[in-house]
C-alpha cells in the first residue's frame, strides 16, 4: 500500500458573494495523492482547481470535509507544501539567485543548499549564466523555470502546480513539459498538476482527475498507464488518442453551467 | 555606429533646449533694457547674475540657516511617516481610523499655522522645522501606505506557504515592494520642503533666505529677490537630484529595466 501524501474526503466550499448570495463552489470532492505520484486535474475554467490548491496549503479553509497531509488533519499539521502559482510572482527587486532562494531565507531550519548544489539546479532550470540577471530581463519561459526552481527549493516532498505554463506558447510548452518530466525524475516528488490542456495531462500523468462544474466536483478519474520515461512520440498512439476521447467526453458531458 | 547616432540626437535635443533657454533670457534681456524698465520693477538677467555675485556669501549664510531647517525636518518626516505607516499597515482598524484625519491636515493652510507656531514655540529653529515636517509628512506617509498596500497579495499567500512569519513578509516582500511609490513621494516631498522652510521664516526668524526675502522687498531690492528666488530654485533642484541617485541606488532593477527598454 502507498503512502497517502494528500487525501481530500468529501470538501465541499462556498463562497459567500457581495449581494449575500452563497455559490456552492466545490461539492463532495474526494481526491488523493500517493507517494512520488504525478497527478493532473483537468477541468473548465471557474471550476474551483485554483480552491482545491488554496484549501490543500491551507490558505483557505474548507467548509466541510477533512483534508489530510501525510496523514494528519490540515488544521492540526504545520506541514509545509510548496506551491506554484499561475503567474511566476517573482520579485522584480531580486536578482534569479535571491529569488530562488527565498524559501531556504525564510526557513532557517531547512536543509543548507550547497553553492555547488545550486550550479547544478541553475544548469538543470536552463538557468545558468542568470544568476545576478533581474526578472524583468528573462523570457516568459526562463521565468517560469525560475519560479519552478524556486517551488522545488521549499523543504517539503508535495509540489503544487497551478498551471505552470499556461501563459507559454506552444512550443515553449510542449519544451517545457518534456524537460519538466527530467526535473520530476530526477527529484521523485509528490505532484498535484492544475491544467486545462488535455494533451499536457495524459503526457505528464499517472492519473488524471477530470473537474466539472458548477459547483465543482469530480466527473472522472483515469490512470494513465505509459511507461516511463516518455517521449512525445506517444501522443500519436492509438492508446493516447482514446485516452483524449475519453476527457474529452467527460468534460463535454459536464460543462460549466450558470 | 547606432549609438554614435544616439548620442548625436541627444546633443542635438540639448542644443535645442539649450538655444531655445538662451533665447528667452536674451528676450527678457532685450526688453528691459529697449523699455528702460525700472530695476525694482523687472530687473534684467545680467542685473541679477551681478547680483547674485555680488552677495554670493550672504546668500549663502542665509541658505545654509535654511537648508539645516530643511534637512532636519525632511529626516524627521521620514522616520515619523516609516513608523505611521508601519503601523497603519499592521493594523488595519487604525489606519481606517487615521487616514482620513492626514487627508484632512493637508488642507489646513501653512500660512495660518507658520504664525501660531512661532507664538508657541518662539522665533527659534522649532517653528521652521515643524513646518518643514508638516508638509514633508503628508506625501511621506501617503505614499508609503499606499505602496505598502498595493503589494501583490498572491505573493504575500505565496510567502504564508513557505511559512513566512508577518516580519518577514514585511521586509521582504512588502516594504520592496513600496520602495518605487515611497520615492515618488520623496520627491515631492523635498520640493515641498524647502518652500516649507522659506514661508515659515517670512513669519519672523533671525537668519534665513526666507527672512532675507522680505528684508529685501520691503526695501525694493528687486535684483535682490530675484537672486534669492535663484538660489531656492538651484538648491531644490540640487535636493531633487540627490533624492533621484538614491532612488537608482536603492532600486537598481529598475535602471536594469530601463536599459533594457532602450536597447528595444
Amino acid at each position: 500500500m502507498m503512502m497517502e501524501r494528500i487525501k481530500l474526503t468529501q470538501i465541499t466550499k462556498n463562497y459567500h458573494m457581495e449581494n449575500g448570495r452563497v455559490l456552492e463552489t466545490l461539492k463532495e470532492i474526494n481526491m488523493v495523492l500517493y507517494d512520488k505520484e504525478f497527478v493532473s486535474i483537468i477541468g473548465p475554467s471557474g471550476c474551483g482547481k485554483t480552491t482545491l490548491f488554496r484549501l490543500m496549503t491551507g490558505l483557505d479553509k474548507p467548509d466541510g470535509g477533512e483534508i489530510f497531509v501525510n496523514g494528519q488533519k490540515r488544521r492540526e499539521t504545520n506541514e509545509k507544501i510548496s506551491y506554484m502559482q499561475q503567474k511566476d510572482l517573482l520579485m522584480p527587486w531580486r536578482t534569479i539567485l535571491d529569488n530562488v532562494r527565498l524559501p531556504l531565507e525564510i526557513d532557517k531550519e531547512a536543509n543548507p543548499v550547497s553553492p555547488e548544489k545550486m550550479n547544478q539546479l541553475f544548469e538543470l532550470f536552463g538557468l545558468k549564466g542568470f544568476e545576478k540577471a533581474y526578472p524583468n530581463t528573462l523570457s516568459g519561459g526562463m521565468r517560469q523555470r525560475a519560479a519552478l526552481l524556486r517551488t522545488f527549493m521549499v523543504d517539503s516532498s508535495m509540489m503544487l502546480l497551478d498551471e505552470p505554463f499556461g501563459a507559454l506558447d506552444g512550443i515553449t510548452r510542449s519544451q517545457m513539459q518534456q524537460w519538466l518530466l527530467d526535473v520530476w525524475q530526477k527529484n521523485q516528488k509528490s505532484v498535484f498538476f492544475i491544467t486545462h490542456d488535455i494533451d499536457e495531462a495524459i503526457f505528464l500523468s499517472d492519473r488524471i482527475y477530470v473537474m466539472g462544474g458548477r459547483p465543482g466536483m469530480i466527473v472522472g478519474e483515469i490512470p494513465v498507464d505509459f511507461q516511463r520515461p516518455r517521449t512525445p512520440d506517444l501522443m500519436v498512439t492509438p492508446e493516447y488518442l482514446s485516452y483524449k476521447a475519453e476527457i474529452r467526453n467527460l468534460l463535454t458531458l459536464f460543462p460549466i453551467t450558470k | 555606429m547606432k549609438k554614435l547616432e544616439n548620442i548625436d540626437k541627444m546633443i542635438g535635443r540639448k542644443l535645442k533646449s539649450g538655444v531655445f533657454y538662451f533665447s528667452l533670457l536674451l528676450g527678457w534681456e532685450v526688453v528691459c533694457r529697449v523699455f528702460e524698465l525700472p530695476h525694482y520693477l523687472l530687473p534684467s538677467p545680467t542685473m541679477i547674475a551681478i547680483e547674485l555675485v555680488n552677495t554670493f556669501p550672504l546668500l549663502m549664510s542665509h541658505a545654509q540657516v535654511t537648508m539645516t531647517q530643511v534637512m532636519i525636518g525632511f529626516l524627521l518626516a521620514i522616520g515619523l511617516g516609516f513608523i505611521l505607516s508601519m503601523v497603519m499597515d499592521r493594523y488595519q482598524g487604525l489606519k481606517n481610523l487615521i487616514y482620513p484625519m492626514l487627508v484632512v491636515s493637508q488642507t489646513i493652510p501653512i500660512m495660518a499655522i507658520a504664525p501660531l507656531l512661532m507664538i508657541w514655540f518662539g522665533f527659534g529653529i522649532l517653528p521652521k522645522v515643524i513646518v518643514v515636517v508638516l508638509v514633508c509628512f503628508f506625501p511621506v506617509t501617503v505614499s508609503l501606505t499606499e505602496g505598502l498596500s498595493s503589494t501583490d497579495h498572491e505573493l504575500i499567500d505565496l510567502m504564508k506557504t513557505m511559512h513566512a512569519t508577518e516580519r518577514q513578509i514585511f521586509f521582504k516582500c512588502k516594504l520592496p515592494a513600496a520602495l518605487p511609490s515611497f520615492f515618488a513621494g520623496l520627491r515631492i516631498a523635498a520640493t515641498y520642503s524647502v518652500m516649507g522652510a522659506v514661508v515659515a521664516e517670512w513669519v519672523g526668524a533671525q537668519k534665513g533666505l526666507g527672512i532675507y526675502m522680505t528684508r529685501v522687498m520691503k526695501s525694493y531690492r528687486t535684483p535682490a529677490l530675484f537672486a534669492n528666488i535663484v538660489v531656492i530654485v538651484v538648491i531644490t533642484l540640487l535636493f531633487v537630484l540627490m533624492i533621484d541617485m538614491i532612488s537608482k541606488k536603492c532600486m537598481p532593477w529598475k535602471n536594469n529595466q530601463r536599459r533594457i527598454e532602450e536597447r528595444g
